[in-house]
Order: C-alpha cells, then sequence, then structure tokens
C-alpha cells in the first residue's frame, strides 16, 4: 500500500480533520481515542511487501480546549487557571501566563519579584524531574529496558537499590515541594502570580529556610548524578545503548539561553541550533511566529511544528530536516554550558563521554535531566543567599493591556503561552504550545525507527511494545493529563496493518 | 527535616485528599468533597496521583482519599475500597500516568511505618469529564453529600474509638 501517497494528497490540511475521518481511503488509520482525557497513546504500523516496516504514526489526542476556555476571562486570572491543564506540571503552565500576563500589561516584573518567581521555577525543576528520572528513567536501566513493564517501574527500583535511598530521595525532593509551598501561596496549588510582581513577600526566616532546602536539593542532584554514574556508566552495555544508534534522532534543537549563552530555565533567549550544532536563529516573545510553523497533519490532532525558515520537509530526521527537539538534551545542546559550577562539571562529562556535540541520541535525555536537577538546586541556593530577595518591592505599576507572550523552559522542553486582550485585560486570544507539541515530530522519528528495527520480514517481536516505549518515555510525553479519574493508566495501542491495509496484529498495554 | 518535623504534626491526625480537575465537570468531585470539609479535618486537594500523593499523606494516621472513577456502574455509585482492592495498575509510560494503586504501593514499601495505618478511598462513578463546567452532573453531584456524610461519620467514630 502506498501510504506515502494518501498523506501527501493531505499534506497542508486540505481537508478537514472531519474530512480526513470520514474518508474511506484513510480508515485504516485509526483516530479514534479510547478516552480522551487521560491521554491516549496509540502507534499505527504499516508493513511493506516484504513485512518490514514502512510508515509508523505516533498519534496523540490532546486536549487543547483551554485555548478555549480561557476566552473571556481576565488576563490576572489565568495563571490559577492553566495550573489545571495537568496536575504534574502546574507551575510550568502557571509560571508561562505570568509571564505572558507580564507582557500583555507591558511591564517587567521588579528584581525581588523575579528572584522569587525563578526559587519557585527552579524548585518545580527539582521535583519535576526527580519524579521523572526515579518514575521513569532509572527503572529502565537498574531493571533492564527489556523487563516486563510490571517489573520494570519504580517498585523494582526500590528492589533494585533498596528502600532506604528510596526514602532519601523522598525526603529531599520534599525540599522542593516545601519550597513550593512557601512561595505559592498555596499548598499544591500556586495562587501568588500577579502581573509584573509576585503577590507574596519572603521574609528572613524563609530566607533561610530556603537556603537550607537548597542544600539538601543539591545533595539530591549530586546524589541522582552518581546513581547514574554507577548504574548506567558503569555497564559498558547501557553505555552501548545509550550512545548507539537504534535509539538517535537527528534533528535541529530549540532551547533558552542567558547573557552568557548558559542553560537558562525562567526566561532567556530562544535559541535554535542544527543538526551540526551551527546557531540558526535567536527569538524572543512574539517573534516564535517568524520561527515555529505548525503543520496540520491529517492523522493527528496534535499539529506538528517545524522550523518555518527550513520549510516542511516531511516526518524525517537527518542534515535537512526541518524538525527540532525541545527539552533536557536539546538545552544542553543548545547552550555553551550550564550557570553553575557543579552542573558545569557534569556537563563536561557527559560530553567528553559522547566526544561529540551535538548529542542525538535520546536516551542521553535523562543524563541532562539529571545535570539540570542539580543545576535547578545549584540557582536556588545562589538566589536564596542574596538578602535582597526578602525587599517589599513585589510589584510594578501596570501599563495598558494589549498582548503578551511568556516563554519558559518547562522540564519537558521550551513552552509558549501568548495573550491577546482587549483594554481591560480581558482575554480575547489564546494560543499555548506545549513541550510534547514541540517534540511530535521527533517522537514519530524515533518510533518509527524503533519499530523498524524490531519488525523484521512480517515478524512482529511480543517485546515490541517495550522497545517502542522506550523511544518515547525519555521524552517524558504530557499528554491530556487534565483529568486523573482512577483507574489512571495511559494506554497505549499498537496496531499493525499489512501492505494491503489489513489489521495484521494488535499489541496493548491494557 | 521538614519532612519529619510534617511527621511530628500530623502524628495521630486524619487527612482527607480530594483528587480530581476542579474545572472538568464531574472529574472535580474529590475535590469537592475536600472542600466540603475544610475545618471538620485536614484537607488536601491534587490534581495528580503521583509522588504528591506521598508528600500530603506521609505522616498522618489515617487518610481518607476521594476520586472520581469510571468503571462502568451508573454515574454517582460509591465505593469503599483499600490499597489492595483498588485496580492493579503497577505499568506507566510517563511519569504523568502512575496510578494511584501504584503510588500507594511505593508509598508503603518506602515510607513504611511513617504512612497512615489506614487508608481508605472512596470513589464516585462519573458521568462527564469532558466538559468545562465547575459544576457536576446530576447524579454524581448528588453522591458529594452521601460521601462527605460518611467521612464525617468515620473521622468522628475514630476520635472515639481510636481505630477509623
Amino acid at each position: 500500500m502506498d501510504f506515502s501517497k494518501i498523506l501527501n494528497l493531505f499534506h497542508g490540511g486540505q481537508k478537514s480533520k472531519e474530512g480526513v475521518r470520514n474518508d474511506m481511503a484513510l480508515t485504516k488509520i485509526e483516530i479514534n481515542p479510547m478516552t480522551r482525557l487521560e491521554g491516549h497513546g496509540k502507534i499505527s504500523i504499516f508493513l511493506d511487501e516484504k513485512g518490514n516496516v514502512d510508515n509508523a504514526f505516533f498519534q496523540v489526542v490532546e486536549l487543547r480546549g483551554y485555548e478555549r476556555f480561557v476566552q473571556g476571562m481576565p488576563i490576572e486570572e489565568v495563571p490559577r487557571t492553566v495550573s489545571t491543564i495537568c496536575g504534574v506540571c502546574r507551575a510550568v503552565h502557571f509560571t508561562a501566563s505570568m509571564k505572558a500576563s507580564d507582557g500583555v500589561y507591558n511591564v517587567e516584573p521588579t528584581p525581588t519579584a523575579r528572584k522569587i518567581r525563578e526559587i519557585f521555577f527552579n524548585a518545580h525543576y527539582v521535583e519535576d524531574h526527580a519524579a521523572i528520572l526515579y518514575a521513569l528513567g532509572f527503572p529502565d536501566f537498574v531493571v533492564g529496558p527489556t523487563a516486563n513493564p510490571a517489573e520494570r517501574n519504580l517498585i523494582g527500583l526500590i528492589n533494585a537499590v533498596g528502600a532506604e535511598t528510596g526514602k532519601l530521595v523522598l525526603k529531599k525532593r520534599f525540599a522542593a515541594v516545601k519550597i513550593l509551598e512557601m512561595l505559592g501561596g498555596k499548598p499544591i496549588h500556586p495562587v501568588a502570580a500577579l502581573p509584573g510582581g509576585w503577590s507574596k513577600r519572603v521574609t528572613q526566616d524563609e530566607r533561610k529556610e530556603i537556603m537550607a532546602l537548597a542544600e539538601e536539593m543539591v545533595e539530591l542532584g549530586q546524589l541522582t548524578l552518581k546513581i547514574f554514574e554507577d548504574v548506567v556508566l558503569k555497564n559498558p552495555e547501557y553505555v552501548k545503548l545509550v550512545t548507539g544508534d537504534v535509539y538517535k534522532v537527528v534533528t535541529n534543537y530549540l532551547g533558552s539561553v542567558d547573557e552568557n549563552d548558559k542553560v537558562a530555565f525562567y526566561d532567556g533567549t530562544q535559541k535554535f541550533i542544527d543538526t551540526n550544532g551551527k546557531e540558526i536563529a535567536r527569538f524572543k516573545g512574539k517573534e516564535y511566529l517568524n520561527y515555529i510553523a505548525e503543520r496540520v497533519l491529517p492523522w493527528s490532532y496534535l499539529k506538528m511544528p517545524y522550523m518555518k525558515q527550513k520549510g516542511w520537509k516531511g516526518v524525517v530526521d537527518g542534515p535537512d530536516t526541518s524538525l527540532y527537539s525541545v527539552g533536557p538534551l536539546p538545552r544542553l545542546n543548545v547552550a555553551s554550558g550550564m550557570p553553575t559550577p557543579l552542573a558545569q562539571e557534569a556537563y563536561e562529562k557527559m560530553y567528553n563521554v559522547f566526544g561529540h556535540k551535538p548529542v542525538h541520541n535520546i536516551l542521553a535525555y535523562h543524563w541532562a535531566r539529571a545535570i539540570e536537577l542539580l543545576c535547578a538546586a545549584e540557582n536556588i541556593r545562589e538566589l536564596a543567599k542574596d538578602e535582597s530577595l526578602c525587599n517589599p518591592d513585589v510589584r510594578s505599576k501596570l501599563g495598558p493591556a494589549s498582548e503578551g507572550v511568556g516563554i519558559v523552559e518547562a522540564p519537558r522542553g521550551t513552552l509558549i503561552h501568548h495573550y491577546v486582550t482587549d483594554e481591560k485585560g480581558i482575554v480575547e486570544k489564546a494560543n499555548l504550545i506545549v513541550a510534547t507539541t514541540h517534540n511530535k515530530g521527533p517522537i514519530n522519528v524515533a518510533v518509527k525507527r524503533a519499530a523498524q528495527n524490531f519488525i523484521k520480514d512480517g515478524v512482529v517481536n511480543e517485546g515490541l511494545l517495550n522497545m517502542v516505549e522506550l523511544a518515547y518515555r525519555p521524552y517524558d510525553l504530557c499528554l491530556a493529563c487534565a483529568t486523573h479519574a482512577l483507574p489512571g493508566r495511559d494506554p497505549l495501542q499498537i496496531d499493525i496493518y499489512d501492505c494491503d491495509g489489513k489489521l495484521y496484529k494488535t499489541l496493548k498495554n491494557f | 527535616m521538614d519532612f519529619d518535623r510534617r511527621s511530628i504534626e500530623r502524628k495521630g491526625k486524619t487527612v482527607v485528599l480530594g483528587i480530581g480537575n476542579p474545572i472538568l465537570a464531574d472529574d472535580s468531585v474529590g475535590i469537592k468533597v475536600a472542600k466540603m470539609l475544610e475545618g471538620f479535618v485536614d484537607t488536601y486537594v491534587l490534581m495528580t496521583t503521583d509522588f504528591d500523593v506521598l508528600d500530603v499523606l506521609f505522616g498522618y494516621e489515617r487518610a481518607i482519599i476521594v476520586d472520581g472513577i469510571r468503571s462502568g456502574d451508573p454515574p454517582g455509585t460509591i465505593k469503599e475500597l483499600t490499597p489492595e482492592n483498588l485496580p492493579n495498575v503497577l505499568t506507566y509510560s510517563g511519569s504523568h500516568n502512575i496510578s494511584l494503586f501504584a503510588t500507594l504501593k511505593i508509598g508503603i514499601e518506602i515510607l513504611g511505618d511513617d504512612m497512615p495505618k489506614d487508608i481508605r478511598i472512596f470513589t464516585i462513578e462519573l458521568l462527564d469529564v469532558d466538559t468545562f463546567s465547575t459544576d457536576c452532573t446530576p447524579m454524581v453531584q448528588k453522591a458529594i453529600g452521601e460521601v462527605v456524610e460518611r467521612i464525617k461519620m468515620l473521622v468522628t467514630a475514630s476520635g472515639k474509638c481510636k481505630i477509623f
């Protein structure tokens, strides 16, 4: 079946998605989600006449209704509302929309407010990166990448490293949670955002407590890197897996850098590099529209972003690709180093092991994540040393309302919130581009490559599900996780079609 | 440090944790129950079932978790479960979908005696989790009051007889 011809017919969105779904020629492409809200991953794999992989598609359903829901809402209410987009990523949507609200009112946060925001945001990095690494990254290596998923999880990790280590990690991660609660103004869900400021001052006692908590988090960062070194770097097989070609996706990269070209989480300039590491563009704020285009695809509700200057080149990687990746590894690839000393040492070690930059091996996302965890902890330690953190100037005078863009480096990658308001600050339009959307193209490439490696001559190995999951786990997808109603699983189904488009085999993890 | 301090502050106490999304119709049901119990007992709300659950439960003597469920029962159906008879889901493909079962199992294995001795989970069958709304559908709304009363009775009884 010449599937590429069918896809080319629809590239560019000449037909509406509804039309595509109703088109009999495309009935082999399953788009129907089993459940919208828990995030549904569906992979469709198409085989050629010889039973080898012709193409593979990773389809996700993302809840995008928030862009409409916030219309008519005062911009200052938006951070508290969009923090419900995702229970895990709550602080990042909160921060990006808060920065956008600065833009709407044409105001910069005061120096004190900015420092508080940065500590808050870095604390989120520590808790989120720790969760991903210990729940997702380490089990792949400690328990084994091909182990049964029922064992390849945190419980398997605890069995391997011991409950005491697990308890230590949880306790040190809690230091970050404590800071989020202290600064956010409310346990779990922050409420302290203000356009041009922050509604809650920091007392000297709180500053000293943050300093002590920062030491705990730095220790967590060091412990995490040590575990990575002991488990992965001292095992030649795992080093081979991390540095090998099976899980390699060659794309351009996007990340934020500070004025010294170092990795920046809360604020910075957004920088693109090509597949060889050469800088090809920088932008700030609304300029993102000049550099990022989104392709409507017939087989997914989620648009696929690509670099506007390079033009649409398809869902392919390699030197000519216009796809780009975001997240921990891309951030390190894009920057010339880390802003803090201990993280810089770890950064140099990672690139020494690979011997080149940029690194395209996606399993290195976890390594980069561990380095960033340490960096975020060091950032907090440095910021909390400054006694001016307790200054009373936490609010700026607002200008007239109009339009604002807030860009942060969320733990999973560049996050863009863009709002247009009326003169009273009531939202009229909203556009959100989240990390998983940026990474949609690279994830598809990774999934296809894994499928090509594990389906040969029509023989479908039952372990395929594991190996394909391994291809997208490093990105730690944020699907439509807006609700977590029980039973709370993320169904993944792989449908394999033969060259005539007939369903050949289905694998499920549910 | 703070983890241990929190453990001392919570010793002997009960917490009610409501889980859901406050603006997705019936999915807000767990949060609504927790909000109605504010002032009566320690309450928290979460939009996730990951490690944050352990941060909330750590150190408490007893925990009551309220969450929506989609199991095919009629909307508004109330069930009372224990961690052992939650849907047994240990697999996850990302940090966003660690199940409540897995999180509680992890907590019990890692934190041991620092986890509540009694954990009960009230589930309420949902109908609509697609619509942006702060209101629940009528049958689900009706279940909220009953769950609140049942939790009040449990908490009151626990204060008298020291079991639950």
